[in-house]
């Protein structure tokens, strides 16, 4: 054994995301083409809130958001908001809030508000391709604007897709399989099929 | 001369580029536009495959995917690819292709041999063969024999995807009848989707002449085509072969990708509506020898002339029982090729006067019973044949020919429709069978709805007779695919096998490649002729998919290598790495077995960072350890109904192990949980269960428990934990600068703790897998590579190492503590592993608990963990290794139980193990033998924990 005096190091730690980028620097550029963007969004705020069966506090959610300017989804599967700050019903009972919320209430007695910041990887397609980059992976039938899905994926993961507009999505998945999934974008990327065309 | 049977114009080929490919060998040339199958019969190329069973020469047969015959391994090397149809493969220069099933060419195949022992092999003969002495005396030679094309030996260069997609409107087949309702859907508004399985739409007519709303068919196909392509909510896909229909609509199909850096792609289509214009598939005549090369479809020779510009042959015979065939043989005699005669098995039909008019020979009331040729047709045989079809002996004549095209009337293509649930009729008028029910939303349309544009006017479906001729039907062939005569269907049904499906499996008629498109309802017709029913009473098969074959590459898509099975990493992974980590394959997690330092073996690893462990500190990324939030007023009630320990006693800042059963009562998974406050626990499941443990936990809420007031939330990867491992553990992390008060006296074993790291959010339970003092220390995922590398640093005065699983197993196994999983297995109960008293003491009902006390659960001879010790101490015990007893006799061969965990200590310095055995606990002190592949090792049964059996070392300072 050594007989190194010890030492004591109180220095904050250094945090990475899923694919290596320092959280609050630029995330990962996955593909950048004419007609695809995939960008890793490296510490993204992911928040689950969860409401107890028994309802109580109804209003405490609703009143939060209104305070962000941002609306309550309250159809199965609704996605309210921009990328920038979302809230996607992803249960009956719960809700995904991405993206930082300018106040920070904490929830009332009952309600379970856990941080997923970084158990989600995020990843951000944009440009007319992306819609045919996720269809590689997943069944993306009824994911429209305004619509947040919970599916398989890439025949490997469970992953949410948020859409955002027809060109703009957000995939999130398991942090363990952000490495695989920047790959198997990229990879998607890459399957260039030749335009599809009228008769 | 080139391509002999080429015409100087006509077809859809580009005459101006030349296209060189292989077959068999041999070279030749092509034209753009071509497929294999019309190139080959360009250049007079007759034979082109041999039979599955007999080795029979055959020749082109049809010209799409009903083709039976001409099977071919397309290309060498990597890229080959088997049992491709020649009708479906677009020519290409440099194409190299040869025939399968043949050797060493379908010309001059050497295996024909067997076609001498046809009679030997009749329909079914493997079930009544190769019975003595035992089928594995044949297996080797049969399973050499048989097969068709081979697949790579290298793995396949190209690429393939996958692709979801939606469609209002999909429909299938851009022939005619495909075309009007795509206009249609589209005039309505809906998005529709147009596939189809060749290159360019039109269907039929690309290579029929018939007139479409007063219009030539190529202006009318131009016409509709202008229309669509102004229409922007139509999309069309060609080279897309549908072929399988599932529920809820969903359409799989194939694109091939001739451009591009993807070579096919499989579409997953959910439809609202599907439309199905997947047109009619032309139906051989049966009768003696009607395999032979020279022999095809009447349909697929107009399309060789038609479409690609090629005779198939020059002086040739139509043999038909309906009027299609007459508009065939005007095309044909107007392109140069001499049509000797119609032989007609109807006795009068308007079609038959035309063509007299015409000055063709019409034969009517006759049918061919005979060919002859070697191997190609020369000669057809005709007999005039009564309205049942039987051949009049006294009526008959010979045509020396070089080509038979025969029709015995259309099929509506049905296949997807029967996939999808739906209904067929038999249509007289047709003679064959068409849609008559929908189960889901499609419907069929044109001939695959048995809408033909003209009168057929087929006559009766039925194989022709020659029985009058003294002559059998042992080679009249209805599948030509798969060798099946009609004498096999005779047989069949004598030794009745007389259901359709029965027949379908004994005779193998529909199976193959081409699944019965050509033979299928001809084998419906001689079986309903044998039953004397009508052939709707018969009735059919039901289709399965894959409707066409379809490659291995398209299923699979991108799904190969690093994509096959992606494993999960850690934070620390690329750390790990860099440290000489052995990562392998963890419940699907890259995680570190142990960590080689230079010139180190891997079990030598092992030894060297036990010791450490267990003399200093070690740490391991423990992070893909479960952790589940069990949040609520009701969450004490509700873990106390799923674990078999009582949790609703755990004080907060406590953690409690805790064992969860199935309703059968059998282990499943267990865990630390923890109390974080009254409401919370965090519950801890083994590593890749998290997910199973978190929707078992939903279900009991969501379906059983409703009153309960509980949330869940899986947590797993949003915390990183590292395992702090040995006597110096805390030494080394009270140097981290923790708000955590971290003594003994403050901390202790199997209690947690909640802080800081600086502003990280901070966890720290101190619990043990490994028998020395220990702690997990959890932090957001984010953050664990960075603690990683803090604690390696901090504890390097303290001669910290990394250490695997591997260790990590072996230090749980000197200590005895069980391993869900390895020492249990689908029928371990608590009982069996010591937690008898435990659940004796609990008074509440849990999850399995009843299913623990029935007779099964009380029987005395369970087997039930103990330790092993060998003993002889140089030796290792096997692990899956069986128990016996060392008594002798007939009672010493039974097996006791067996080794479920080995361990080489090297703290103990011997092989230690742990096992299930009959009464085990109660065995302690015995002698067994542990028998592995015919050895025997002695050993002694004893307590599980071999090292520290007391604990102390859990608490020293």
């Amino acid at each position: 054994m050594s007989s190194e005096k010890p030492t004591t190091l109180v220095a904050e730690l250094e945090a990475r995301s899923g694919l290596g980028s320092v959280i609050g620097g630029p995330g990962q550029l996955v593909h950048r083409d004419a007609g695809l963007t995939i960008a890793e969004e490296a510490g993204l705020p992911v928040r689950s809130l969860r409401r107890p069966r028994v309802a109580a506090n109804e209003t405490w959610l609703p009143r939060q958001l209104r305070a962000q300017n941002l609306d309550l989804a309250m159809a199965p599967r609704q996605l309210a908001g921009d990328p920038g700050l979302s809230c996607a019903r992803v249960e009956p009972h719960a809700w995904l809030i991405c993206g930082e919320l300018h106040r920070d209430d904490p929830a009332p007695a009952g309600w379970l508000s856990t941080e997923l910041g970084d158990r989600l990887c995020a990843f951000r397609l944009s440009g007319p391709r992306a819609a045919d980059v996720l269809a590689s992976g997943g069944n993306l039938h009824g994911v429209t604007p305004g619509i947040c899905a919970r599916m398989p994926f890439a025949d490997a993961v469970a992953v949410y897709v948020q859409c955002f507009a027809s060109d703009q999505y957000r995939l999130l998945v398991d942090v363990s399989f952000a490495p695989f999934m920047a790959r198997w974008l990229a990879d998607a990327a890459n399957n260039r099929i030749p335009p599809e065309g009228r008769p | 001369m080139s391509q002999p049977f080429r015409l100087e114009q006509g077809g859809r080929v580009d005459r101006s580029r030349p296209l060189h490919f292989r077959f068999d060998g041999r070279p030749y040339i092509g034209f753009a536009g071509d497929t294999l199958a019309s190139a080959l019969l360009a250049n007079g190329v007759r034979v082109t495959g041999r039979s599955f069973k007999y080795h029979r020469a055959r020749g082109l047969f049809g010209a799409g995917f009903e083709e039976p015959n001409t099977l071919v391994q397309l290309e060498t090397g990597a890229r080959t690819e088997a049992n491709l149809k020649a009708t479906q493969i677009e020519l290409y220069d440099g194409l190299v292709a040869r025939s399968v099933n043949a050797w060493p060419s379908a010309k001059f195949d050497l295996m024909a041999v067997f076609r001498h022992f046809k009679p030997l092999m009749p329909s079914g003969f493997y079930y009544k063969t190769f019975i003595a002495p035992n089928w594995h005396w044949y297996e080797w030679l049969i399973r050499a024999a048989a097969g068709l094309g081979v697949s790579p030996r290298q793995p396949d260069p190209d690429r393939y995807d996958k692709q979801f997609r939606t469609a209002e409107v999909l429909i299938i087949g851009a022939g005619p009848a495909g075309l009007r309702a795509a206009i249609e859907q589209a005039d309505a508004g809906h998005q529709v989707l147009l596939v189809d399985d060749q290159p360019e739409p039109g269907g039929c007519l690309l290579h029929q002449a018939q007139e479409i709303d007063g219009l030539p068919a190529q202006r009318w196909l131009d016409a509709q085509l202008s229309r669509l392509s102004a229409m922007d909510n139509v999309t069309l896909l060609p080279r897309c072969t549908a072929f399988g229909y599932y529920d809820h609509n969903e359409i799989q199909a194939v694109q091939l990708l001739p451009e591009g850096p993807v070579r096919q792609r499989l579409l997953h289509i959910r439809a609202g509506q599907v439309i199905l214009a997947t047109g009619a598939i032309e139906r051989p005549l049966v009768f003696p020898n009607n395999d032979r090369p020279g022999i095809l479809l009447a349909g697929a020779a107009r399309r060789y002339l038609r479409q690609y510009g090629v005779l198939p042959g020059r002086r040739l015979v139509i043999a038909t029982n309906n009027d299609s065939a007459y508009a065939v043989a005007h095309e044909l005699r107007d392109a140069g090729a001499e049509v000797l005669a119609i032989l007609d098995m109807r006795a009068t039909s308007p079609a038959q006067a035309a063509a007299v008019a015409a000055g063709f020979e019409v034969r009517a009331g006759v049918a061919p019973t005979g060919t002859w040729g070697r191997p190609v047709l020369s000669r057809v045989r005709w007999h005039g044949v009564t309205e049942a079809g039987q051949a009049r002996p006294q009526d008959t004549g010979e045509i020396a020919c070089d080509g038979l095209l025969v029709s015995g009337g259309w099929n509506p293509t049905v296949h997807l429709l029967s996939q999808s649930g739906g209904g067929l009729r038999f249509d007289e008028r047709l003679q064959a069978f068409v849609p008559n029910r929908s189960v889901q939303a499609e419907c069929s349309v044109g001939a695959a709805n048995g809408d033909f544009n003209e009168e057929l006017a087929v006559a009766p479906l039925q194989a022709i007779d020659v029985s009058t001729l003294g002559e059998t039907p042992n080679y009249s062939w209805v599948d030509l695919a798969s060798d099946v005569t009609e004498g096999d269907i005779r047989l069949a049904a004598q030794e009745n096998f007389s259901a359709v499906e029965h027949l379908k499996r004994y005779t193998t008629t529909g199976m193959m490649t081409d699944q019965g498109k050509t033979s299928n309802v001809n084998a419906i017709g001689v079986l309903a002729g044998l039953a004397g029913k009508p052939p709707g009473a018969v009735g059919t098969t039901k289709f399965r998919p894959p409707f066409n074959p379809v490659s291995f590459g398209a299923l699979v898509g991108r799904q190969v290598g690093a994509f096959y099975r992606p494993l999960r990493r850690l934070p620390s992974d690329a750390l790990q790495r860099q440290a000489g980590a052995v990562m392998e394959d963890y419940g699907g997690w890259a995680r570190a077995a142990c960590f080689l330092r230079d010139g180190e073996r891997e079990e030598h690893a092992v030894v060297r960072e036990v010791t450490t462990v267990r003399n200093g500190v070690g740490i391991l990324d423990y992070s893909p350890l479960g952790k589940i939030l069990v949040h609520g007023p009701d969450a004490g009630e509700f873990l106390n109904r799923i674990y078999v320990n009582n949790l609703r006693t755990l004080q907060v800042g406590k953690c409690r192990y805790g064992l969860m059963l199935n309703e059968h009562g059998i282990i499943i998974d267990d865990g630390i949980a923890t109390r974080w406050d009254e409401n919370t626990f965090q519950v801890g499941t083994t590593s890749g269960q998290a997910e199973h443990v978190t929707e078992l936990l939903e279900e009991w809420l969501q379906c059983e428990w409703l009153d309960l007031d509980v949330i869940v939330e899986p947590v797993t990867t949003q915390w990183s934990t590292i395992m702090v491992a040995g006597p110096r553990s805390r030494a080394v992390l009270q140097r981290l600068g923790l708000d955590i008060d971290l003594s003994p006296a403050a901390f202790g074993h199997m209690e947690a703790r909640q802080g800081h790291l600086g502003e990280v959010p901070v966890r720290i339970a101190r619990v043990s897998f490994t028998g020395e003092l220990g702690f997990e220390i959890s932090v957001p995922w984010s953050f664990g590579a960075s603690l990683w590398q803090r604690l390696l640093a901090l504890g390097r005065p303290e001669g910290i190492i990394p250490f695997g699983i591997e260790s990590l197993m072996v230090m749980r196994t000197e200590k005895g503590f069980l391993h869900v999983g390895s020492d249990t297995d689908g029928a371990t109960m608590p009982q069996d592993v010591g937690f008898g008293p435990i659940m004796d003491r609990k008074s509440e009902d849990f999850v399995g608990r009843r299913s623990t006390i029935t007779p099964e659960g009380r029987r005395s001879n369970r087997k039930q963990l103990v330790g092993l010790e060998a003993l002889d101490t140089t030796v290792t015990l096997p692990v899956g290794g069986h128990v016996l007893s060392e008594s002798s006799g007939p009672a010493s061969k039974l097996s006791q139980g067996w080794v479920t965990s080995v361990a080489n200590s090297p703290t103990l310095g011997r092989s230690v193990a742990l096992a299930l055995i009959e009464k085990g606990p109660q065995r302690h002190g015995e002698t067994v033998r542990v028998y592995d592949n015919g050895r025997s090792v002695p050993a002694r049964i004893c307590a599980p924990g071999f090292y520290d059996p007391q604990g102390e070392r859990l608490h020293v300072e």
